[in-house]
């Protein structure tokens, strides 16, 4: 497959633009960084708009955007399940998390973990529930991955082996690295350019599909 | 910033509002069809779509009603 000049030029700027959003995003509501609060939940300091892109940014992604429609596309209707699944988990996050939150606040909690033993007095339990999140996690990312993989494909950047991989492999290393040394500030930060272009994307695909075949 | 959960039984039952969704979204038969379509679009996926703003707007509803007043 050739390399599209135009769609690797878009994909290279962008990247490097959140490359350094994310390095950069260390001083975005500066804290000190070696405090596992500050890394982890960003001190607390994001307000409303801001957790509102997060979230977007890592909801919205790779599952909704490429799972999804391809489960729709091999398995039909089926594949639909995912807008029940959400219409009815908003509400009961509304419900439940709130609470969750005055709780894990009061008490300094920052993972599922901490408020299980916590809650439980059990640190077995709490290991268990940490153990189990970081594994359950590792699909959802195994997926992100996978994206990456069939973006980079597309722009004509092929080959098998280890040269194929090494795009991959680079933009894991520096989304990792920038995470590490931003917490949680670097996606938050990266989750708005995302959002955006995720915005563009659907308009863009509802406008210009139909246009080019025909409803 | 402490949330305490509402005073007062009234203020509570505004949550019952929240199981709508649930129950239109479980009720599969209710909505398992293609009539009446909307723009070529089978009911079945406008309906299930159009749910989408209707539980935003009830999660709105129940934010408003249950906020404390400080």
């Amino acid at each position: 497959m050739p390399i599209n000049w135009p769609a690797l030029a878009v994909f290279v700027l962008l990247f490097a633009l959140i490359t350094v959003l994310g390095f950069v995003a260390v001083r975005w509501r500066r804290g000190d960084l070696d405090l596992l609060h500050e890394w982890g939940l960003a001190g607390s300091r994001f307000g409303t708009l801001i957790t509102w892109f997060l979230l977007g940014g890592d909801l919205y992604t790779a599952y909704t955007f490429i799972a999804v429609p391809a489960l729709m596309f091999g398995a039909g209707a089926l594949g639909f399940f995912a807008v029940p699944y959400t219409i009815m988990v908003y509400p009961f996050v509304f419900v439940v998390f709130p609470r969750l939150w005055s709780v894990a606040r009061r008490h300094g909690y920052i993972t599922a973990a901490d408020f299980v033993r916590g809650r439980y007095g059990n640190k077995w339990l709490a290991l268990a529930v940490a153990i189990t999140g970081i594994v359950a996690t590792m699909p959802y990312i195994a997926l992100q991955l996978v994206g990456i993989q069939v973006v980079i494909a597309a722009l004509g950047i092929g080959g098998g082996g280890l040269a194929g991989d090494l795009p991959l492999v680079i933009a894991f290393v520096i989304l990792a690295a920038f995470t590490y040394t931003s917490g949680l500030r670097a996606p938050a930060a990266i989750a708005i350019v995302k959002d955006v272009l995720i915005w563009v994307t659907v308009i863009v695909a509802i406008v210009a599909i139909p246009v080019q075949l025909g409803g | 910033m402490e949330l305490k959960p509402p005073q007062g039984g009234t203020t509570r039952l505004w949550y019952l509002l929240l199981l709508l969704p649930f129950v239109a979204m479980f009720w599969v038969s209710s909505y398992n069809r293609v009539e009446p379509q909307w723009g070529g679009i089978p009911f079945f996926y406008w309906y299930q779509l159009l749910w989408i703003p209707i539980g935003a707007g009830l999660t709105l509803i129940v934010y408003y009603a249950t906020r404390q007043k400080s």
